[in-house]
């Protein structure tokens, strides 16, 4: 062969085996890209396996509620529709500050006042005042499930509206539903309600008892504050749980007044019942079967009360009473459920407000980068009528076969008015 | 259909400063006006204002100022409804709000004219709903570097906050104590600890409860907001609800609270580092990229420079022609060597061979050949000749500098004139008289 065709013949050997590379790692690079695929088709399927709410079936028919802002909640600073004192509120229920069946009844009564005086009315109060409250409603129950004295209250104050003289005028209406209707189911059923349960429930606190009660209820907070005022000797044993640790409060409001209190989380139960003497325990509604819903760890408190045969004593006013079965309502007690989104750190070394009380920094991973990974906080539990000994309302001490008599009673009060 | 009349939040911006600490930039115009990145300052607060659709905003000036301010607006287009409301001269920041009083009828937010920042306002009234509180802050916390170019300032002052959580427990500012900062004793029994930050900057952002304005009514010792009306609420938390006169007014405006017997003054702090908040939600809360008050010369400088960085959300009017904001109707036909990133207004000519280095240039100049201008800031209508070196420096609106001048680090007044060949260093150039206005 010539020069030249020596060299033509090596550098097309050369281009052959520059391809044959580049076919390789092109090969090569085509092997990864569908590894990768698998890879993502994988990890995909895992996330529609666990679905992206809900890691088990056995909370998914639950509702839920976690902290929200304005911007979540779709709420610019030119909101026209919702008032602001509802937007105030659903901000205040959402993040935990307004916390107990109590307070958010009286907020929601007080934000219901607020919306029927600023509201302008063209034709009908009836009507046009009905609308704007079920939009208000309508809003605070995204960002809280309500509770079922909750949605008592709403119906009495719907009644109301409905029942108005048709000849008065609007801001005779406004006033009306405002001062007589809200102030009135204020300062009556809700205000005098506890004062006088307060009054009937010291009636069975004697000198030398020792009281279990469990996290924070206002009005045993009442009954205890006035036993203590009528010179009773008595000491407290205040039980807590977490997350919400509410017994906490209790415990400082208690102590400030200078009752000698004793603390415990729910799991010391079994040892500390032994020294107890009564079970003063709150309540968020009383079913008309007879059975409570209260704060979560309220049923394990009186069941163990129960087995050791000591008198289980709940405290509520006749407002928190609900037509509902118990039956019916594992879908409802247990549905309010708070998502936690702040109960693990991020980086930093703090810990947010409800752990760092303790006084202890756990060392936990970061809730963001595991997926599969959800807290759940349940809210609220059934004790059945079993270990309920008595119940404490405005009307006297009944056995809690008596709720559904009141409830009719009630609802005769409702008609009537 | 009926509606609720709602009032959320109003906001009031205070516009009435005379730049007494930026001399002769707010001279001839009125500080709100004054051009930062080529755009009114108080365009800034409006376009904050406006992204978060609030539908009424109240301008608070004075006479002098009302006009300029005025016609600024119209041409502008900014959709919601703004309200012009003259104020006498020389009133504190307290009073003001003492004299609109009848046009505020809701919790208010007060902002000052002369700040840049794309702060989470919606964050800072979260979180004034959630808590209810008589007064709610936002403190930036800067960098390490700002911070040591802010002390270099003659007119910097510290401020030092006392903070529980998210409570103020003490506020003050270095001006009003010399060796001892001294705090009361109820902050000890109603918080146990409190830590004491000196690097965070009050923003002047504060939203206030309504019942405030009828306390101010009472009290009317107090004149400024920062100066006399926050300390004294932070000072009084505890205490102010017991006399009856205050727990009257409050009780008007908080039916709906269950018994509170102190005040809320809360601070909401906005920095780059993760920090805890009580609220513990901060999913939707950024901090804010660019945070700058304009009322010295070199916060002016500052604010002119992060603007053209385009670091945020606020960018100039001119639009971005690869990493320069170029307007429109200047052509760059002398090819003149721009260093990144600079601001060129509207209708400018530029000579030839000239250099432009990371420097904002107003509308209508006329810049000569061979000029070379090294970060500066240079306004409206100014004539500058050949062969200058322009370092730097500041130069205001109508002002004639001729060939062959040097100025560096100076600040030059407007309508001033410079003579040829020339040279200044770190000087103020100023007419002694006032032609305009």
């Amino acid at each position: 062969m010539t020069k030249k065709e020596r060299r033509t013949y090596y550098q097309s050997k050369k281009k052959e085996r520059e391809q044959n590379e580049e076919s390789k790692i092109s090969q090569k690079q085509k092997k990864k890209q569908t590894k990768q695929k698998n890879k993502l088709e994988i990890n995909q399927n895992k996330n529609v396996r666990w679905s992206s709410t809900d890691l088990f079936s056995i909370t998914s028919h639950l509702r839920k509620y976690h902290s929200q802002n304005s911007i979540s909640m779709g709420i610019s600073f030119g909101e026209q529709k919702i008032h602001s004192s509802v937007i105030k509120l659903g901000l205040k229920f959402s993040s935990g500050i307004v916390k107990g069946t109590t307070n958010r009844s009286i907020c929601l009564l007080n934000v219901f006042r607020d919306v029927i005086n600023d509201m302008k009315i063209e034709n009908i109060f009836r009507d046009e005042a009905i609308t704007q409250l079920n939009k208000q409603i309508a809003f605070l129950e995204k960002y809280r499930p309500f509770s079922e004295p909750m949605y008592n209250v709403i119906k009495i104050v719907k009644n109301s509206i409905l029942k108005i003289d048709p000849n008065l005028t609007y801001l005779e209406a406004k006033k009306h539903i405002c001062e007589t209707v809200i102030d009135n189911f204020i300062q009556s059923k809700i205000i005098d309600a506890e004062n006088e349960i307060s009054e009937l429930g010291t009636q069975k606190i004697k000198n030398g008892d020792v009281i279990l009660t469990y996290a924070k209820s206002r009005v045993i907070e009442m009954i205890l504050k006035r036993a203590h005022k009528n010179n009773i000797k008595f000491r407290v044993l205040v039980v807590d749980s977490r997350p919400l640790n509410e017994g906490r409060e209790l415990l400082r409001t208690l102590d400030k007044k200078g009752i000698s209190c004793t603390y415990c989380y729910l799991n010391a139960l079994s040892y500390m019942m032994k020294e107890v003497t009564k079970v003063y325990l709150g309540a968020a509604t009383l079913l008309s079967n007879g059975a409570i819903v209260s704060r979560i760890g309220t049923s394990i408190v009186a069941m163990m009360a129960r087995q050791f045969n000591i008198p289980v004593i709940i405290c509520a006013p006749t407002f928190k009473f609900s037509e509902k079965k118990s039956t019916q309502v594992t879908q409802i007690s247990s549905s309010a459920v708070m998502i936690q989104k702040s109960v693990l750190s991020i980086n930093s070394c703090f810990l947010p407000n409800n752990n760092s009380t303790d006084g202890f920094h756990y060392p936990v991973p970061t809730y963001r980068d595991d997926q599969n990974l959800q807290i759940f906080s349940l809210l609220y539990d059934v004790t059945p009528i079993d270990y309920v000994s008595i119940v404490v309302t405005e009307f006297g001490l009944l056995p809690p076969t008596s709720v559904p008599v009141i409830i009719r009673e009630f609802k005769k009060e409702l008609t009537s008015n | 259909m009926s509606r609720v009349i709602n009032q959320q939040f109003q906001v009031v911006i205070l516009a009435g400063g005379h730049g007494s600490k930026m001399n002769p930039l707010a001279k001839d115009i009125a500080k709100p006006l004054l051009r930062v990145g080529n755009r009114p300052l108080i365009s800034y607060v409006l376009e904050m204002m406006q992204k978060a659709q609030f539908d009424e905003v109240i301008i608070v000036t004075h006479s002098q100022m009302v006009s300029q301010i005025q016609s600024y607006l119209e041409t502008s287009d900014i959709k919601s409804n703004t309200r012009i409301i003259t104020v006498k001269e020389d009133l504190g920041t307290a009073d003001v709000l003492r004299s609109i009083r009848e046009q505020i009828r809701s919790d208010f937010i007060v902002i000052s004219s002369d700040l840049i920042t794309d702060a989470p306002l919606h964050h800072v009234a979260d979180i004034h709903r959630v808590f209810d509180s008589t007064v709610t802050l936002l403190l930036h916390q800067e960098e390490k570097e700002t911070l040591t170019q802010m002390q270099k300032d003659k007119f910097y002052y510290q401020d030092y906050i006392g903070l529980n959580e998210d409570n103020i427990c003490f506020f003050g500012s270095s001006i009003d104590f010399e060796k001892r900062i001294k705090t009361k004793p109820w902050i000890l029994n109603k918080y146990g600890e409190f830590s004491l930050h000196r690097n965070l900057t009050d923003s002047h952002i504060y939203i206030f409860s309504r019942w405030i304005l009828d306390l101010l009514s009472i009290k009317k010792e107090i004149s400024s907001i920062k100066g006399d009306l926050i300390p004294y609420l932070v000072s009084k938390q505890a205490t102010l609800l017991q006399k009856e006169k205050y727990s009257k007014i409050f009780k008007r405006f908080h039916k709906q609270a269950p018994v509170q017997k102190s005040i809320n003054c809360i601070a909401v702090i906005d920095s780059k580092e993760p920090h805890i908040s009580k609220f513990n939600n901060y999913e939707n809360v950024k901090s804010s990229n660019i945070f700058i008050r304009v009322n010295t010369v070199s916060s002016y400088k500052r604010a002119n420079f992060e603007i053209a960085k385009a670091t945020s959300e606020l960018l100039p009017f001119e639009k971005k022609v690869s990493d320069d904001f170029v307007d429109a109707t200047t052509n760059l036909v002398n090819d003149p060597f721009l260093t990144s990133p600079c601001i060129i207004g509207q209708c400018v000519s530029i000579g030839a061979k000239s250099v432009l280095m990371k420097s904002i240039i107003g509308p209508h100049c006329k810049i000569g050949e061979n000029v070379k201008i090294q970060n500066s800031i240079i306004m409206d209508h100014v004539t500058i000749g050949n062969d200058c070196v322009i370092n730097d420096s500041v130069i205001c609106s109508n002002s004639l500098i001729q060939n062959n001048c040097e100025l560096v680090s100076c600040v030059v007044g407007s309508t001033y004139s410079i003579e040829e060949n020339s040279s200044y260093k770190n000087k103020l150039l100023k007419n002694m008289f006032n032609f305009s206005k």
